[in-house]
């Protein structure tokens, strides 16, 4: 077992199966040896920590990613890939910004399959919305002018789908 | 929603052009992680990545539209300015397979410059063998494709704001062209004009293009706006010496009268080697605006005082991919004040991003 501690104190004792889902903590782990003991996570707060240790626990059996794996990946192949298994997509049915810190810890903590559901779940929620759509999806406020607006709308329209 | 731009990229990573246009037409902040996405990265094969469309294309290049210039220069003093090393447009110079596409006008989206590469046949089969994907209209009078210039013509006819680089040196093409008068920019390729007469690299058979069609055609260009006198980059036979100017080539005052006469043209973009006939001629495009130098190594800024001061319509100077310009573009702000011209001129530098 390691401790984990987060930024307000709180102790989660995990597994360590469990919390080698982190690459940073696996590493610090190794270099530590047996007697890990308390390892701080000082840049998470315990309720996020917490959700993070239920993703990694429900998912401490399935193979690590190999080290620079998503370097050979596609970028075209990326895009296709907006899929989310049931369990993970409901998972991260949680609030915009419990979501966003659960993305920042899961960069934090080098948990990349994390990072990566984390951020199609962003992404599903920008996909097919108009600037509009986005800017009340996430609470955005628009600070264009309405010249501005125009002409970055101007700028952009090769890449709109037509 | 600001997230680091590492990981705003990687869910950037899942969206489509359209859908990462859209998030930065929210506001500044978003606007500010996107736009080095969809202006830094578009390269060869990119578009392909857009679900909507199933086409290979390249040959991408061009400018961001909001990267700002190097210099300002003014009346008041030299501001300087460094931009975001940004140097993408959507400029498409070869594409494949065009007739489906102008089928199909709903396939390419956001398309806002069609352009075609028309390869020649016999004099550059060994071309023809290392670049067939990039055009499949090879043989343009034997491969039948009669309906394509009037499709393209109409298409550009019914979307305006679509522009066509032409790139061809094939006279019956220039014709076509010239008869549907549908050009706003024209790439003649592999050709340069040379102290008044226009000078044709790369010609194994002299007959088939003479520069006087170059003339003719640029006399009722009357829509040009936008003319880019190219080499050809990939060209395979650019090791040869150029072709001596044709005796029957326009003389000086018929160069003078064809640039007199562009009077839609706005942009001129040209290697360097121009500039001996920018500063011959004496004779500009009345309301040239703005002039593009391409593959500049420096910026030699007497030689450009005096082209400057005689077009009394230009108000920019890009030089792309210059790679001493900056000292250069520093000594023509203090000689171009010193002038006193009392004209802001912009000189622009593009970099290697």
């Amino acid at each position: 077992m390691v401790t984990l501690v987060s930024s307000d104190g709180v102790s989660f004792n995990v597994d360590q199966k469990v919390a080698s889902r982190s690459a940073l903590i696996k590493n610090m782990m190794e270099d530590i040896g047996e007697d890990a003991g308390e390892i701080p996570v000082p840049n998470v707060s315990s309720n996020v920590l917490k959700k993070v240790i239920e993703y990694c626990t429900y998912h401490k059996d399935d193979p690590l990613p190999q080290s620079g794996e998503d370097e050979g990946t596609s970028a075209a192949d990326k895009k296709k890939s907006t899929v989310i298994d049931d369990w993970d997509y409901n998972f991260l049915q949680v609030d915009q910004e419990m979501l966003f810190e659960i993305i920042l810890t899961a960069n934090y903590l080098d948990i990349k399959p994390l990072l990566d559901v984390g951020c199609k779940t962003v992404a599903n929620m920008i996909k097919g919305k108009t600037p509009e759509e986005i800017r009340r999806t996430f609470n955005i406020a628009n600070d264009f002018t309405p010249e501005e607006e125009a002409q970055i709308r101007r700028e952009n329209e090769w890449a709109e789908d037509r | 929603m600001l997230l680091p731009q590492e990981i705003f990229e990687q869910i950037a990573s899942h969206l489509t052009w359209a859908d990462l246009s859209r998030l930065s037409q929210t506001c500044w902040a978003l606007h500010e992680q996107a736009a080095p996405l969809l202006w830094n990265t578009i390269g060869p094969g990119h578009f392909a990545q857009t679900p909507s469309t199933v086409w290979d294309y390249h040959d991408l290049v061009g400018q961001h539209p909001t990267a700002r210039p190097t210099y300002t220069v003014s009346k008041t003093g030299l501001k300087l300015q460094l931009h975001g090393n940004y140097v993408r447009n959507i400029q498409i110079t070869s594409f494949e397979k065009p007739i489906l596409f102008l089928l199909d006008r709903q396939a390419i989206p956001g398309v806002n410059q069609i352009g075609v590469r028309f390869y020649g046949k016999k004099p550059y089969s060994d071309f023809n063998e290392r670049f067939e994907v990039g055009m499949k209209i090879k043989g343009w009078r034997n491969d039948v494709h009669v309906d394509f210039m009037p499709r393209l013509s109409r298409y550009l006819l019914e979307n305006p704001s679509v522009s066509l680089q032409l790139r061809t040196n094939d006279p019956t093409i220039l014709y076509e062209i010239l008869n549907h008068n549908v050009c706003s920019q024209v790439t003649l390729f592999d050709c340069q004009l040379v102290r008044g007469t226009v000078l044709f690299k790369n010609l194994i058979r002299p007959s088939v293009l003479k520069p006087i069609f170059i003339c003719q055609f640029l006399q009722r260009a009357t829509n040009l706006q936008t003319l880019r006198l190219a080499y050809d980059p990939y060209g395979v036979l650019l090791d040869e010496p150029p072709h001596p100017p044709f005796p029957l080539g326009p003389s000086e005052q018929d160069l003078a009268l064809v640039f007199s006469g562009l009077t839609s043209l706005q942009t001129l973009i040209c290697p360097p080697s121009m500039f001996s006939t920018l500063r011959d001629g004496a004779s500009y495009p009345p309301n040239m605006r703005r002039l593009i130098v391409e593959a500049a190594e420096n910026f030699n800024a007497a030689a450009y005082l005096p082209i400057v001061k005689s077009m009394p319509s230009l108000r920019r100077v890009d030089m792309v991919w210059g790679k001493n310009s900056v000292q250069g573009m520093a000594t023509f702000a203090q000689l171009w004040e010193a002038s006193g011209a009392g004209r802001m001129i912009e000189l622009w530098q593009y970099c290697e991003a």
